[in-house]
């Protein structure tokens, strides 16, 4: 009858851990005989207060070689977790740590997305080529120079250039510039005397850029008209028998 | 940033897991704290008080909470997870030694020195506690690994019987009537410190 039973009831375990048989009431010792005889019981008690106390007495501690290699693995995972998907642990804070991450983020991209009108236009500046006139300057009656058209960069005015050969370029160009507004208005004088033009501007001011050592602005074609020479070579002899 | 002032040692084990998972060492080092004793005890126990391979399986232990926690599934108690992974551990173990040295622990099992001989016992001064603690443990070690599990888990982790069966992965009853075989097989081998025993075997040895 009891051995067919074969398990241990809870509530008998718990009287076993507090009272021997001899200390049970008549009710709980009906219901531990179910189960055991009185000296098996107070058997059964033995062992388990025996064991209970051993394990409480016994009590060994890990190596803490365990936790340092623990620890080493912790590392590990830590970075293999980095690696593979770092941007999933900012939706684990509590605080939502993300927004003001997500706003830095997007400031970012701003100054990284490449604006494509911006660019547009630089490219158009760069690459843009514009057809000039040849230029043609008078030098003691003589054709001196012929120019033909180069293709340059574009630039515009009052807009700073494209590379730093080309500023060099722009300061000696508005030198000659000075310079020959200088020498034009030196001239000038004995120019109006003679009352014969000797230069004429030519509508050929297209181009917006620098040419053969000429500003755009005075880009102009130059040349002799015979008329003026023959008018200018009268009034000379007629000075010279007066 | 805010994360790193969290105490963790108000967490529970569920949650600390996963935090673990991701290599967050506070987190590891607060779940440690938690079960390194008892895990090591558990082992130290099961393994028939090897110090060594105790700390190796506690090691085993909490590499596979580290590389496989996400397998633990956060509805279920952790310490329950943790037991049953635990004694999986011990069952691998109990596999390797008893392939390995079958032969090698009958034989240690042969020369020892006469615990077995209930007669070495009889005597005035054979009750003494640290003898009956020395006998309970080598017949807890003589136990099977079914019996023994289930008997360190309640007496030594202390865990009701409800955590038992989850553990172990078996009925209620399953549990009880093991603790019972366990606690019966213990009391039989120590038999030789119960009065009634040691009268009987005066009365067998005068009766001849």
């Amino acid at each position: 009858m009891r051995s067919r039973l074969a398990n241990i009831d809870p509530q008998v375990e718990q009287l076993m851990r507090n009272k021997n048989f001899a200390q049970l009431t008549e009710a709980e010792a009906l219901l531990v005989e179910q189960t055991f005889s009185p000296a098996h019981y107070d058997a059964t008690r033995k062992t388990i207060l025996a064991a209970t106390e051993m394990f409480a007495r016994d009590l060994p501690l890990p190596s803490p070689k365990v936790k340092a290699n623990l620890l080493k693995a912790v590392a590990a995972q830590r970075e293999k977790s980095t690696n593979t998907n770092w941007w999933s642990t900012l939706l684990n804070y509590p605080v939502p740590a993300w927004q003001p991450a997500l706003g830095i983020s997007l400031v970012l991209l701003y100054f990284f997305i490449p604006w494509s009108n911006t660019e547009n236009i630089a490219n158009a500046h760069q690459f843009a080529v514009q057809e000039t006139d040849k230029a043609v300057q008078e030098a003691h009656g003589l054709l001196a120079a012929s120019v033909p058209a180069v293709i340059v960069p574009g630039r515009r005015k009052n807009v700073g250039p494209i590379s730093e050969d080309l500023n060099q370029k722009n300061t000696i160009l508005d030198t000659l510039q000075e310079a020959a507004q200088i020498f034009q208005r030196t001239l000038r004088p004995v120019t109006d005397r003679l009352s014969v033009p000797a230069m004429q501007l030519s509508n050929t001011t297209l181009a917006t850029n620098d040419t053969a050592g000429v500003r755009a602005q005075t880009m102009e074609e130059y040349f002799i008209d015979p008329a003026h020479i023959m008018a200018v070579q009268d009034q000379s002899r007629r000075l010279v028998s007066f | 940033m805010i994360s790193l002032l969290k105490n963790y040692k108000k967490y529970s084990d569920e949650k600390l897991v996963p935090l673990v998972v991701k290599g967050n060492e506070r987190a590891f080092n607060e779940l440690y704290s938690r079960y390194e004793k008892k895990m090591y005890r558990f082992f130290y126990r099961m393994l028939n008080r090897d110090t060594e391979r105790a700390n190796d399986l506690l090691q085993d232990l909490f590499i596979k909470i580290i590389e496989k926690g996400d397998r633990f599934d956060t509805d279920r108690k952790f310490s329950t997870w943790l037991y049953a992974v635990a004694g999986n551990l011990c069952k691998n173990e109990y596999r390797r030694v008893e392939r390995l040295t079958n032969n090698q622990e009958k034989m240690i099992a042969d020369v020892r020195p006469g615990l077995d001989n209930e007669m070495d016992f009889y005597l005035p001064n054979a009750l003494d506690r640290s003898l009956f603690t020395a006998r309970l443990t080598e017949a807890l070690e003589e136990l099977e690994d079914i019996h023994r599990t289930c008997f360190i888990l309640r007496y030594q982790e202390e865990l009701s019987i409800k955590e038992i069966s989850e553990v172990m992965d078996c009925p209620e009853g399953t549990v009880k009537s093991r603790l019972y075989y366990a606690l019966r097989k213990l009391s039989d081998k120590l038999q030789v410190f119960r009065p009634e025993a040691l009268n009987k075997m005066n009365y067998e040895k005068q009766t001849g």
